[in-house]
């Protein structure tokens, strides 16, 4: 052998990859091969670098590709003497050492047989992943929001408690006072302790300006009752703790000393770049300085019921300024949480509770007028809320696509295991029990289960972030979907089930064959009378759950055509919002608050193209208060009793009912001189009140009694001329009717914070510059922030009708593609069987079209006991729905004969094709066929 | 020897069989004649070549000669 006298690089990796050739054709040919490439990789290297490089890059992979494939060979060839050698020990499979031998073999024998029908193998593991891929992110959700436990210490002690005022009509649920809990905590001994916390949107300023940050007050009982730690730094002490008299918060020289503060992780990391060094540092927040003294964990969340005045989501947390015995009982700010102490089940501390409440009504008239009650929920529960069915109708409708892509694949066995009929009666004839005949047959079934997961899983990923990322916003708790350990074992169960369900039928039905019959009748291809039987009876079940699926989704439909379809009495195109909120010590006197926002909406106004501007506490359909439940009345109502007629007021400056598009019926809306000081108070009221406080129509002009700012205590009295009448505009959903409403002049209160809105300004983000711009001139220390185009309220209120709709509509079109997939399978099967019954007919002088329609009559009363049982069961079952229908009932007769008519076409449609073919079949092949 | 067992024949054994129907050679040369013959340069490569008629020579095929 030559050794070369130069051994290029090339050489050497051409080298290499001979190792991938066994070793004794290295031993006798490898110094040819070498030589051979050496030859004429000098003559390509004449050619030029680009063809000898080539050449290399060629001449490798030839030698790894032949290596590798004869080492494969070499395996095959030694395993199939092998194989043959232990089938004859072990043909009837129940020697208990071979168990696993066995299980080896039959997996490679069903990798070998899904490579030999590859199509139908991979429709039945991307029927399998769908499914499997689908139930597993929809679960993931689920898991995420409703049944991981809340990250505190043993959350389940944890309980929400409220106060809801029977007296007063759609009150809602309260927070409850200090002096109130106070009692709680010394009358219901089931109780370990209970904090309250209280949350305001307020400012933090620092030397990069002014940002909005959510505050949250609470009592010096809050923290040790959740029992979470600080991830820097310390927790909020009860030492702490230094309340102030009201008299002292009322003093406008009254200087705070510096209050203890909790942020946010997030607060932390953001607007401080994670500094260890900020503990000890004072923060300027809500216009008083507050000494840092711990950063919470990463992700911390109050988890506040979604009804709650309190947010979850909390960016800086210190202790309530007033001592807890200060504030009026029955109705406060907040919410309460309290910890039941070990043991002690929450039937028991309820009962407990309520006893305190009971004494309270009886002490204190205050809570005997409102008629206070005591609300006590789970924390869990609270949060979950409204989202808890809605999760679980997803979570059922995906079961349902599930089980309809496990028929499908167990029908598709079904008709693959009719076609080998003839090989395991081969195989039974030859001595292998039916034992180890299902046996394999099982193992294709975990197989199929198996890939069906891995693929689905995949799937599941992508499916998480698509639910995540679609989610309406009012979903609680989006931050904690994920796929973790608990969705693996979810799905992994799932598709063991589904492996089972799958997997048995076809098993014990197809080998139940009787080898001498079928050796003798040259194996007729079928399955039998009892297999026709099953696969008709899962198209009947898969058709029935279609229409279910598609039942609930034409119901959505049709209640989001609803929704879409209501007037919210105002008109959202064409204007743009933003949110400015003040420094609260700068603006404390009404007088600053008048003047700001009087500046702010003249220069509004004059930005070019801008025909409307108004300010309001708060827009419609964007949640939160900004306004308050109070009495009204004709001059003279006693505005304190607590029977009279309600109405909602909702401060308004000039020119926003202008600026939102409200309809104006009759009169005026406000002008610049309304709500001047000293001047007289005019309102304008909505079309509802109107109908009900002035029958006759004579509304504008005549006078009401009203208690403006009722929030604060009684307010002030006064008597109002009404000078114009609006329609009704829908502030809290757009599928209510709220309390009829009073508008007031907005600068009889002049809230803090405050939404302007702009007409006509065109493009927002153009609007918002000059805005800003205003504002830096005005007050550089007030933040402007949630820009946006009105219509985006609407869209987000509109959110989770729509996202409910776009899930039931996907999950209903797979209901049907797997359903009419089935059809179509079952029926071409059945024409596959009977070619030669149908050539008989032909032949015998059948017109083509009595045979196609005698298919399609096949196919059709599968779908009609389909869809008659399907519409039974969905009749029962779409109540279940209610909650998320808006003016359509369950049994809706247009969706019901909507889903029959969809149906029909696509039953038609599968039984078409079988159908045509049968009637196109040569009589003389046909007879012929075997 | 059942002719059936060889077939399909694979295209290096095709073409290593047309090339030694010309007499012995050895390995390089069947690539070098393969490509006068042909005109196809590069569709012999050593690797795939010297599998072949590793395997080929156990089966018997083409027997080793001296010289």
């Amino acid at each position: 052998m030559k050794r070369g006298n130069r051994l290029g690089p090339a050489h050497l990796v051409y080298r290499c990859f001979l190792i991938a050739l066994p070793a004794d054709i290295r031993r006798s040919h490898g110094p040819e091969m070498l030589d051979a490439f050496r030859v004429m990789w000098d003559r390509r290297s004449e050619e030029g670098r680009g063809r000898a490089s080539a050449f290399v890059a060629r001449a490798c992979g030839d030698a790894l590709m032949e290596g590798l494939s004869e080492r494969l060979r070499r395996i095959r060839d030694s395993r199939a003497v092998r194989t043959l050698s232990r089938h004859r020990r072990t043909r009837n499979g129940d020697g208990g050492g071979m168990m696993m031998g066995d299980f080896l073999d039959d997996v490679r024998l069903t990798f070998r047989g899904f490579l030999r029908a590859r199509g139908v193998s991979a429709v039945l593991v991307l029927t399998l992943a769908l499914g499997i891929g689908a139930s597993t992110a929809v679960f993931s959700v689920l898991d995420g929001v409703l049944l991981r436990p809340l990250p505190f210490d043993e959350p389940d002690q944890l309980i929400t408690m409220r106060h809801e005022l029977t007296n007063i009509e759609g009150a809602g649920l309260y927070g409850i006072p200090g002096p109130d809990l106070l009692d709680y905590m010394d009358g219901a001994p089931s109780i370990a302790g209970v904090g309250s916390i209280a949350a305001l949107d307020t400012n933090l300023n620092d030397d990069q300006g002014a940002a909005r940050v959510t505050m949250g007050w609470v009592t010096p009982d809050f923290f040790p009752v959740l029992g979470n730690d600080a991830a820097v730094g310390r927790m909020l002490d009860p030492s702490d703790w230094t309340p102030r008299t009201r008299a002292q918060m009322e003093d406008p020289t009254f200087a705070p000393p510096p209050m203890p503060v909790m942020l946010s992780n997030e607060i932390w990391r953001d607007r401080f770049g994670a500094d260890p060094d900020l503990i000890g540092r004072s923060v300027t927040i809500n216009g008083t300085q507050m000494n840092v003294i711990g950063i919470l964990e990463p992700g911390f969340r109050v988890f506040t019921p979604a009804d709650a005045a309190v947010p979850s989501k909390i960016d800086a947390f210190t202790y309530m300024p007033l001592p807890m015995t200060e504030g009026e009982r029955s109705a406060g700010q907040g919410l309460a949480i309290a910890r039941i102490a070990p043991g002690v089940s929450i039937e028991q501390a309820t009962a407990d509770l309520e006893r305190v409440t009971a004494s309270l009504v009886e002490t204190h008239e205050r809570h005997a007028l409102l008629g206070t009650r005591l609300v006590v929920a789970p924390l869990l529960d609270g949060v979950v809320g409204e989202a808890r069915s809605f999760l679980w109708i997803l979570f059922g409708s995906i079961g349902l696509v599930l089980l309809i892509a496990i028929l499908n694949v167990a029908n598709l066995l079904l008709v693959r295991a009719a076609e080998r009929n003839q090989e395991f009666a081969m195989r039974i004839a030859l001595g292998v029990s039916r034992t180890r005949l299902i046996r394999q047959l099982l193992t294709e079934s975990v197989v199929l289960a198996s890939l069906g997961t891995i693929a689905g899983l995949a799937f599941a990923s992508f499916g998480v972030q698509a639910l995540v990322a679609l989610a309406p916003t009012d979903i609680p708790r989006v931050t904690d979907i994920g796929i973790d350990g608990g969705v693996l074992l979810f799905s992994v169960a799932v598709s063991s089930v589904a492996a089972i369900l799958f997997g048995l039928a076809p098993a014990i039905i197809s080998t139940r064959v009787d080898p001498a019959t079928l050796l003798t009748s040259r194996g007729a291809i079928g399955m039998g009378r009892t297999g026709g039987k099953v696969r008709n009876a899962m198209i009947v079940g898969e058709v029935a759950l279609s229409v279910l699926l598609v039942a609930g989704a034409g119901l959505l439909l049709r209640s989001f055509g609803e929704i879409a379809a209501v007037d919210p009495g105002y008109d959202p195109e064409g204007a743009v919002a933003l949110e400015v909120a003040l420094p609260f010590f700068t603006y404390r006197p009404l007088e600053r608050r008048q003047a700001f926002f009087d500046e702010l909406l003249e220069r509004s106004r004059a930005i070019p193209g801008v025909t409307a501007a108004g300010v309001a506490p708060r827009l419609p359909l964007t949640g939160g208060s900004g306004s308050w439940s109070a009495i009204y009345g004709p001059p003279g109502t006693d505005l304190d009793d607590p029977e009279g007629t309600r109405a909602r007021y909702r401060p308004a400056s000039p020119g926003f009912l202008e600026a939102l598009g409200a309809t104006l019926i009759e009169g005026r809306t406000f002008d610049v001189m309304d709500g001047a000081q000293g001047g007289e108070v005019v309102v304008v009221i909505d079309r509802a009140l109107a109908e009900a406080a002035f029958p006759d129509g004579d509304a504008v002009g005549s006078y009401i009694d009203i208690a403006i700012a009722a929030y604060i205590g009684n307010g002030r009295k006064a008597t109002a001329r009404v000078v114009g009448v609006t329609d009704v505009v829908r502030y809290e959903t757009l599928t209510q009717d709220g309390e009829p409403t009073i508008w007031i002049p907005f600068n009889e209160y002049a809230p803090l914070e405050a939404a302007l809105v702009l007409r006509g300004a065109g493009d927002p983000t153009a609007a918002a510059v000059q805005v800003r711009e205003i504002l830096r001139d005005i007050d550089p220390g007030a933040p402007v922030y949630a820009l946006r185009a009105l219509t985006d309220d609407v869209r987000t209120a509109t959110a989770r009708s729509r996202y409910a709709l776009l899930l039931m509509a996907i999950f209903a079109l797979s209901a049907l593609v797997l359903a009419a997939v089935g059809l179509y399978g079952v029926i071409s099967h059945s024409v596959q069987q009977r070619t030669r019954e149908i050539g008989v007919r032909i032949a015998l002088g059948a017109p083509t079209t009595e045979i196609g329609r005698m298919v399609l009559v096949q196919g059709a009363k599968l779908a009609i006991v389909g869809g008659v049982l399907g519409t039974v069961i969905a009749l029962l079952v779409t109540p279940i729905l209610e909650s998320l229908l808006y003016q359509v009932e369950s049994w809706d007769p247009i969706t019901l004969a909507g889903t029959s008519l969809l149906l029909a076409l696509v039953a038609t449609a599968s039984a078409w094709f079988p159908a045509a073919r049968a009637s196109r079949l040569d009589p003389i092949d046909a007879i012929r066929t075997e | 020897m059942n002719i059936d067992d060889y077939l399909p024949l694979s295209a290096p054994m095709y073409s290593v069989l047309i090339t030694l129907g010309d007499g012995a050679m050895h390995g390089f040369g069947i690539i070098e004649t393969f490509e006068e013959n042909t005109g196809q340069r590069g569709a012999l490569l050593p690797g795939s070549l010297y599998n072949t008629i590793a395997r080929m020579m156990k089966q018997g095929l083409p027997t080793p000669s001296r010289g």
